[in-house]
């Protein structure tokens, strides 16, 4: 734990037991607990606009006050990684990303900064996604990402494969990591969705091709700073021609969102509704079922508390 | 009026130079943007552009050199503005005395045959000596190779100074034998024109030879009026083209290059522009049209032998692997029409264009090949067949470039991941715009990549991505002759409406 946060936590802590010691007395008869009402595992809405979407998701997972504190740095880090219109579906819709950023702002986040570690040419990626002017307009910003000098090596002890890898400063330095990436089939892993989408914040991806794709992006998913909030974004999706896509051919208008801190759980959420428009299963996307051996999280859905919302 | 003249002259070269630099020397892409006009006005590529079919600029150009004379050499072209301007650093550490100039004869047959060997070359299907020694081409070059770095290395410092408002570029994209080159070139350019003014353009330089037979027959020249003149020599010793010879009452207005110092130099008004054409001109008309018609018959010749020799050559360095930019056409193509001024390699987003050194055989030195090393070219992308003042890259949409093979994907199953380690990876497949590298069964449930060569557009992505080692398990072997790659197939997928979430 960082100094800054330690401190946080003890002056939170110390303040926590006063006000609890005083009104012990007052209010003994209220449940032990309050703060933590029980919140959704999982949230999927379908049938709207990005905006709306994200709107109803959020407040059903307990609102971003939940994720992001007053004061708190946020990075924000969507799928950036082709040069491609927001109509084709390979990059995160970047109605959604801002609508992320001002609710962040809206949280009292101090700043927020939003980056990929691109595969196409990083400026036109940032540019023709639109999610750099989308951003820019909400009044956050974007981190420069395409030199291996903005990556800090990191070790993952409980990775089988990856041991160590070089992680994006931003990701170490800022107070809270929102994962947002967009719902794509893809010819290596088979599914992009929330744990493949991490591999945009390390600067080799080439080692994970090289040392078992799948396990690696199990292993990431291990790693002791994890995103606060995974939202998937399945506005538009691509069925076939993953990740890049060729044109819009491959894009299917699903109009839908997920959310949940558990990048398991929302991955297969997210390839169950994929499987409705091409077939596919959470064996063939390996990593998601190593991600649950290696307890980032949980295939069974079923047993969370999952809210389905249409609108 | 001649010094308002000079001014304008001395104010228009400068600003013009500064805009050329940008357009390759401008890291962060709109200046250039801007300015990319200002290298369509150069005399080697409005002449090419002419043989491409657009010859509004060389009309111009030649026109205004059959008016004035050599004005292109003093306004309008980087190297000589840039001779203009180490002549002027030298000068302040020179003392009265080494500052002036001195009439000196003219070296014409080193002129002429360099010229002629360009043109003979040139008519035979070869732009290698003309890149080589052309002013405009080696300036790209300067700016490209050396200028650029400079400016890249002083963005890095300011981007760890200020590392959210700048960021680091990584000069990755250099062939030593170009930088080698232009700094040579840079080093012989700076030392000649310290000492001798404007020796380059009247010996080497093959647009100054060009422009000087042409300007021998304007209409206006820089003229000695015998009735004004004192012999005082004034500007002879100002005179950087060394072509005055005051006692003589001569200008060599094949050497001049509209500076117009002599003009401000001169006490009585004796020397400025004249029509030239007057009744009582006395001029050794015969010597001239001598040296022409040898010339022309030199040029004849010499394009004679060239022909014979110049197949073999290229017999010679047939079968590279080495793959040509988009709108290239053909390796032949580039090789008659680039003079490798690097505009496509400073402006290419995805740096993958880089000066080659024996990869198109000797005679393609410096001219552009892709190199996927560090990174791949873009689909979408047209920006270095859009720059190009030569139309050595032909001019594309984006539609037209999508259709335009530059090489194929070769794939080496045995060098790949997913034979040797038996896990999935699909690098390539991930990056390939048209599937042309696309993910098969394989065994275990795994997926191997094929090639559909016909989709192919050899951007190199597959390549550049590649993680096999020690070997790249898929490579691109260029196209001597682009093809047409087929546009993939539209594999329409019906509009699904789903009204469940799956699970």
């Amino acid at each position: 734990m960082e100094r800054r946060n330690f401190l946080k936590a003890l002056a939170l802590g110390s303040a926590a037991s006063m006000i609890q010691w005083k009104s012990g007395n007052l209010f003994a008869a209220l449940p032990k607990n309050p703060a933590q009402p029980q919140f959704n595992d999982l949230v999927a809405v379908m049938g709207g606009e990005p905006v709306q979407l994200y709107t109803k998701a959020i407040a059903s997972m307990g609102g971003i006050g939940r994720f992001v504190k007053k004061g708190q740095s946020v990075v924000i880090k969507p799928n950036i990684g082709w040069n491609k219109a927001p109509e084709l579906a390979a990059d995160t819709n970047p109605l959604l990303v801002s609508a992320l950023v001002k609710d962040c702002f809206a949280a009292g986040a101090s700043e927020v900064g939003v980056f990929d570690h691109t595969c196409d040419e990083w400026r036109s990626c940032y540019k023709t996604s639109g999610i750099e002017d989308a951003v820019k307009a909400a009044g956050g910003k974007m981190l420069f990402a395409h030199e291996e000098k903005y990556y800090r090596q990191v070790s993952i002890p409980n990775g089988k494969r990856l041991k160590t890898v070089k992680v994006h400063e931003a990701i170490l330095d800022y107070d809270v990591w929102l994962n947002v990436p967009i719902l794509k089939n893809h010819g290596g892993a088979k599914m992009t969705i929330s744990m493949k989408n991490n591999m945009g914040v390390v600067w080799d991806r080439r080692y994970w091709h090289a040392n078992d794709l799948q396990q690696c992006i199990a292993d990431f998913a291990t790693f002791n700073k994890k995103p606060a909030l995974n939202i998937v974004d399945a506005y538009r999706i691509m069925t076939q021609n993953g990740p890049q896509g060729r044109n819009s051919n491959d894009v299917q208008l699903a109009k839908a969102i997920f959310m949940s801190i558990d990048p398991v759980a929302v991955d297969t959420a997210a390839v169950a509704f994929f499987n409705q428009y091409k077939t596919m299963t959470i064996n063939d996307a390996s990593h998601i079922k190593l991600g649950e051996e290696l307890k980032v999280g949980t295939t069974k859905i079923n047993e969370l508390k999952v809210e389905r919302i249409r609108l | 009026m001649y010094k308002n003249l000079r001014r304008f002259r001395i104010v228009f070269a400068i600003l013009f130079l500064i805009a050329i630099t940008l357009v390759f020397a401008d890291i962060n892409g709109n200046a250039a943007l801007f300015f990319k006009n200002t290298i369509k006005l150069q005399f080697v590529p409005a002449l090419f552009s002419a043989l491409a079919g657009v010859a509004g600029i060389f009309f111009i150009l030649i026109l205004i050199t059959l008016l004035f004379g050599r004005i292109y050499c003093s306004f309008l072209c980087p190297t000589g503005i840039l001779q203009d301007a180490v002549t002027f650093i030298a000068n302040i550490f020179k003392n009265k005395k080494k500052r002036r100039y001195s009439y000196a004869k003219p070296h014409r047959i080193l002129r002429y045959t360099i010229m002629t060997l360009v043109a003979a070359l040139l008519i035979t299907g070869s732009a290698t000596l003309l890149l080589k020694l052309d002013p405009y081409s080696n300036y790209g070059r300067i700016a490209e190779n050396i200028f650029r770095p400079v400016i890249i290395s002083a963005n890095n410092a300011g981007a760890s100074l200020f590392p959210t408002t700048f960021y680091h570029i990584n000069y990755q994209t250099f062939t030593f034998g170009s930088i080698i080159y232009a700094l040579l070139i840079l080093i012989a350019i700076t030392v000649m024109s310290a000492m001798r003014g404007r020796l380059f353009c009247n010996t080497v330089c093959p647009v100054g030879s060009l422009l000087g037979l042409i300007s021998k027959y304007s209409i206006f020249r820089i003229i000695i009026k015998k009735s004004k003149c004192t012999h005082c020599r004034l500007c002879e010793l100002a005179c950087k083209s060394q072509c005055i010879n005051s006692k003589n009452e001569q200008v060599d207005s094949s050497r001049c290059v509209q500076c117009y110092n002599c003009t401000v130099s001169c006490k009585h008004n004796a020397i400025g522009f004249q029509y030239a054409y007057a009744k009582k001109r006395k001029q050794p008309i015969d010597a001239n049209k001598r040296k022409a018609f040898i010339t022309s018959a030199g040029i004849l010749s010499a394009a004679l032998i060239a022909k014979i020799f110049t197949p073999k050559l290229r017999t010679a360095t047939k079968n590279t692997k080495a793959i040509a930019p988009p709108g290239a056409e053909s390796i032949d193509h580039l090789k008659q029409y680039c003079t490798a001024c690097h505009a496509c390699i400073a402006k290419c987003p995805s740096r993958v264009l880089r000066p080659a050194f024996d990869e198109y055989g000797f005679d393609g030195f410096l001219l552009p090949v892709m190199d996927y090393k560090n990174g791949y070219c873009n689909y979408d992308c047209t920006e270095c067949s859009n720059v190009c003042p030569n139309y050595a890259l032909r001019p594309q949409t984006q539609d037209e470039k999508k259709k335009i093979q530059i090489g194929k994907a070769n794939f080496v199953e045995q060098n790949c991941i997913v034979v040797l380690d038996g896990t999935d990876c699909g690098a390539c497949d991930e990056h390939c715009p048209t599937k042309a590298v696309h993910m098969v069964s394989f065994r275990d449930g795994l997926l191997i990549p094929e090639v559909n060569a016909d989709l192919c557009v050899g951007c190199g992505g597959c390549e550049y991505i590649c993680p096999g080692r020690p070997e790249k398990a898929i490579f691109v072997a260029g196209n001597e002759v682009h093809q047409t790659a087929t546009l993939p197939s539209q594999q329409e997928q019906e509009e699904k409406t789903v009204t469940d979430f799956g699970f």
